[in-house]
């Protein structure tokens, strides 16, 4: 046998686990013994950019997979899932949204990281406050997202490193809440979210974790909430 | 240990073909399974790496000692690991990955296995095969069952003549 497929399978999906989940799956065409190789490896990295299909074929095969997953008990500790695109927060994403998210969940993954680019068009529309349960996220973009008016009593992003929302209908509760829940963040990004006014919960212990650089990020903090204030005064 | 005796410590490694090396201790313990063993107190005399030639190993080796002499700096550690691995060939990169597996050195196992993931990235299953002389132990209606059900992954894919 060739010196790559006899690497054992431990090396394998490390190799694959840089891979995207289309190169990874197609290295089942490679030969007989590839091909159930890519289906056990630790991780899952899904965009919708790169599948190229409809989207009702993208969430199908998300599905199908997470689902393979779970039924045969497989170790997932990375689950990405980037959706782009005008109907990228329709009604139909939210339902897996609902199944997926509490699924993640219970299969234990270390790792979420989840990007929702709507188009501006749907903005407010679609509810995506299930998003706010996500156990696992450790890095959440939004943009073009409706995170819904409940104030959930928990925001369970313990591990949360990055966070951007762009165009995000949010509470500013919901904020101060994600804020003083995640004392992991390293990166936070907030641009035109309307009702967004500021942000309240500075926690002086917040910035002595991780790797805050207290000072810059305070001024950055208060930079941004300079912003809001100046657009309420010109009215915006 | 070195820390305790503030001298610098030298462990022995030899590898499956009977070559010794000398090697700082400080650089030798980036190996989980080198480190467990000194520190259950096994590394006094001549540590065999069985699953390790000797080859390899002065690679390795050459690895643990660049790698060590770089502050934290996680940049500088990076550009150290992608000079390292520039000029290194399939096979070598296949000893290297064992070798790193062996060893228990994630540092440089994932650097390695990244390098060979690059190698197939956007490529087709007919340049990868080529490229690792993977025979094709498929029928041809096997082959087309295979396709048809990861349809998806094949859009957008390099083609074939190029290479």
């Amino acid at each position: 046998m060739d010196r790559i497929s006899e690497l054992p399978k431990e090396i394998l999906h490390r190799i694959l686990y840089f891979l995207s989940q289309k190169d990874a799956v197609r290295t089942s065409v490679l030969s007989k013994s590839w091909r159930y190789i890519w289906c056990t490896r630790p991780n899952l990295d899904f965009s919708h950019k790169s599948f190229k299909g409809d989207k009702t074929k993208f969430l199908s095969v998300v599905d199908k997979t997470l689902q393979h997953y779970c039924n045969q008990r497989l170790c997932l500790e990375e689950f990405r899932l980037c959706m782009l695109g005008d109907d990228s927060a329709d009604q139909e994403s939210v339902l897996f949204f609902d199944k997926w998210i509490p699924l993640l969940t219970s299969m234990g993954v270390k790792d979420f990281q989840l990007s929702i680019i709507a188009e501006q068009s749907v903005r407010g529309i679609i509810d995506l406050h299930v998003v706010l349960k996500a156990e696992s996220l450790t890095l959440l973009w939004l943009y073009n997202c409706n995170l819904g008016q409940n104030i959930p009593e928990n925001i369970p992003f313990v591990r949360l490193q990055e966070l951007q929302l762009c165009n995000v209908l949010i509470k500013n509760e919901i904020v101060d809440k994600i804020i003083s829940s995640c004392p992991l963040l390293t990166t936070m990004l907030f641009l035109d979210c309307e009702g967004l006014k500021t942000i309240k919960k500075i926690r002086p212990h917040w910035f002595s974790r991780g790797s805050w650089n207290k000072e810059r990020k305070l001024k950055e903090l208060g930079e941004f909430v300079y912003k809001i204030e100046k657009m309420r005064e010109s009215g915006n | 240990m070195a820390a305790e005796t503030g001298t610098p410590t030298t462990l022995t490694l030899k590898s499956n073909d009977d070559e010794l090396f000398s090697v700082a201790e400080s650089a030798a313990i980036l190996s989980v399974t080198i480190r467990n063993m000194v520190e259950d107190g096994c590394a006094g005399g001549v540590i065999p790496l069985d699953n390790v030639d000797g080859k390899t190993l002065a690679s390795v080796i050459t690895y643990m000692n660049g790698i060590s002499a770089i502050p934290a700096d996680e940049e500088k550690k990076k550009s150290y690991r992608d000079k390292f691995l520039s000029d290194k060939d399939f096979e070598t990169l296949a000893d290297m990955v064992l070798a790193a597996n062996y060893l228990n050195m994630s540092c440089l196992m994932d650097a390695v296995s990244a390098k060979i993931a690059q190698v197939m990235e956007k490529k087709s299953v007919g340049w990868v095969r080529r490229k690792f002389g993977i025979e094709n132990d498929y029928t041809p209606e096997e082959e087309a069952a295979v396709k048809e059900e990861h349809k998806w992954t094949f859009e957008g894919v390099e083609t074939d003549d190029d290479n």
